[in-house]
């Protein structure tokens, strides 16, 4: 008996390490896929959850930039699936394949520069030929309408945005679908704009949302532009003045999409025939 | 009692470092062989004298904080004991003649560098290759295991003596 408790004494050491790896590679092999082992990492889930958690948001801050981009090109995906979308009253010319489901092409783009407290505003984005970005496209932002492609270099295009004196666009009332004329002047700061020669006997509400009209071929239809704020009548004429309040804010803007039409040059050569 | 908690705080910063940094460092197909194990070295530098005992079950509590981190219970506490246990032998082949001063810490200024190389590859040779080994439980790749744990004990190495070099130097 004593010479076993003195072998004991002898390699304590040696049967304190075989303990504790007999207890290390029993919970490696036994506890692994057990009950007790979930239990026990939910338990210590609140200290390491939330060491993962602030190093995490540490880390997504250098990751900002390359999520930006993804969500931007999930944005001119689901932008373009929008702008082609096909209602009930077309849907039989789909089915005949008369209509092309992908009429409005949406790329993604950066705004590089911009300014809005000038009389002729203009911007920039940085996509420009190489991107098949030219002259009259369409520029929409988050929000609503900017623009249109002014002029394309390889890689930038400059953009004729609505808060410049001399942008023009037929844009209609959502509810009645009347036609009216997008202007901006300098009286009006970057928040607002004036759509002109809206007819007298359209009830315009304060509040209604005037929207792209798609009728010059730059933009679909139905994207939104401006609320009403003001309304006046233009004293002997048929016509009223209508003041908006654009929804996209160019003070801040950082994301454009280019609205590309594949038929935009029909509408011009139809336009020029009737013109003749 | 202020040199325990200095190795707490020690080892609490190479915990960090270990699992927020290398651990988060991602080289691809190359990952296999960069994948360092660097929080050993509270067991590699403590002083010679601490007792034996102590430094085991020491062992097994680091290990043990570093699975609940990377969710491999057992893995990193069984080489870490392993460490501990065959430390006091590597200490004795590679001490000088007249033997370690048995309450200062072991590191590159109070046993020289090439020593404390030598001590270190060895320790962290076998960290490394205990852990693979574990990690991969089967003997017919043993080669490769072996490669791997060499890599990344060059890699621990430069980073334990770089380590070194930068909290040491205030003194």
């Amino acid at each position: 008996m004593r010479n076993i408790i003195r072998l004991i004494q002898k390699y304590s050491n040696l049967l304190l390490f075989l303990l504790l790896q007999v207890i290390a590679l029993f919970l490696l092999f036994s506890w692994r896929n057990s009950y007790h082992h979930t239990i026990y990492l939910s338990a210590s889930n609140n200290v390491v959850g939330f060491l993962y958690k602030t190093n995490n948001d540490i880390l997504e801050y250098f990751k900002l930039e390359e999520i930006n981009d993804e969500l931007k090109a999930e944005n001119s995906k689901l932008k373009q699936s929008l702008y082609n979308y096909v209602d009930s009253t077309q849907i039989h010319l789909a089915f005949q394949g008369l209509l092309d489901e992908q009429q409005f092409i949406v790329r993604p783009a950066n705004v590089i520069s911009s300014q809005f407290k000038q009389r002729e505003n203009y911007l920039v984005i940085d996509k420009g030929k190489k991107d098949s970005v030219v002259s009259n496209m369409g520029i929409v932002g988050t929000k609503g309408v900017i623009g249109i492609v002014l002029n394309s270099s390889t890689n930038y295009a400059s953009i004729l945005p609505i808060i410049n004196s001399n942008f023009q666009l037929a844009i209609r009332h959502r509810r009645s679908k009347s036609f009216g004329m997008l202007l901006w002047d300098e009286k009006n700061n970057w928040k607002t704009a004036v759509v002109e020669d809206v007819p007298e006997y359209v009830k315009v509400h304060n509040g209604d949302i005037f929207e792209s009209s798609g009728a010059a071929g730059i933009f679909p239809a139905g994207i939104l532009i401006g609320k009403v704020i003001k309304t006046e009548k233009i004293p002997a004429s048929q016509f009223q003045r209508v003041y908006l309040n654009l929804y996209e804010d160019f003070s801040s803007l950082s994301t454009a999409y280019v609205v590309d039409n594949k038929y935009q040059h029909e509408i011009l050569i139809i336009k020029d025939k009737s013109n003749d | 009692m202020i040199e325990g908690v200095k190795k707490v705080v020690l080892f609490l910063i190479l915990l960090l470092i270990q699992i927020l940094l290398i651990d988060q460092i991602d080289l691809g197909s190359f990952n296999y062989y960069f994948s360092p194990i660097i929080y050993g070295l509270v067991i590699i530098i403590i002083y010679p004298g601490f007792d034996f005992r102590y430094l085991l079950i020491a062992a097994f509590i680091m290990g043990l904080s570093v699975d609940i981190f990377r969710n491999t219970l057992g893995l990193n506490i069984s080489s870490l004991v392993a460490v501990a246990y065959f430390r006091k032998y590597i200490l004795s082949i590679i001490s000088p003649r007249d033997g370690f001063e048995l309450n200062k810490d072991l590191n590159i200024i109070s046993i020289g560098l090439s020593r404390f190389l030598i001590y270190a590859s060895i320790m962290l040779m076998i960290h490394h290759f205990w852990f693979y080994l574990l990690e991969d439980f089967h003997f017919n790749q043993l080669h490769i295991v072996f490669i791997r744990s060499l890599f990344n004990t060059c890699i621990a190495l430069a980073f334990i003596v770089l380590f070194q070099y930068l909290t040491l130097r205030k003194k």
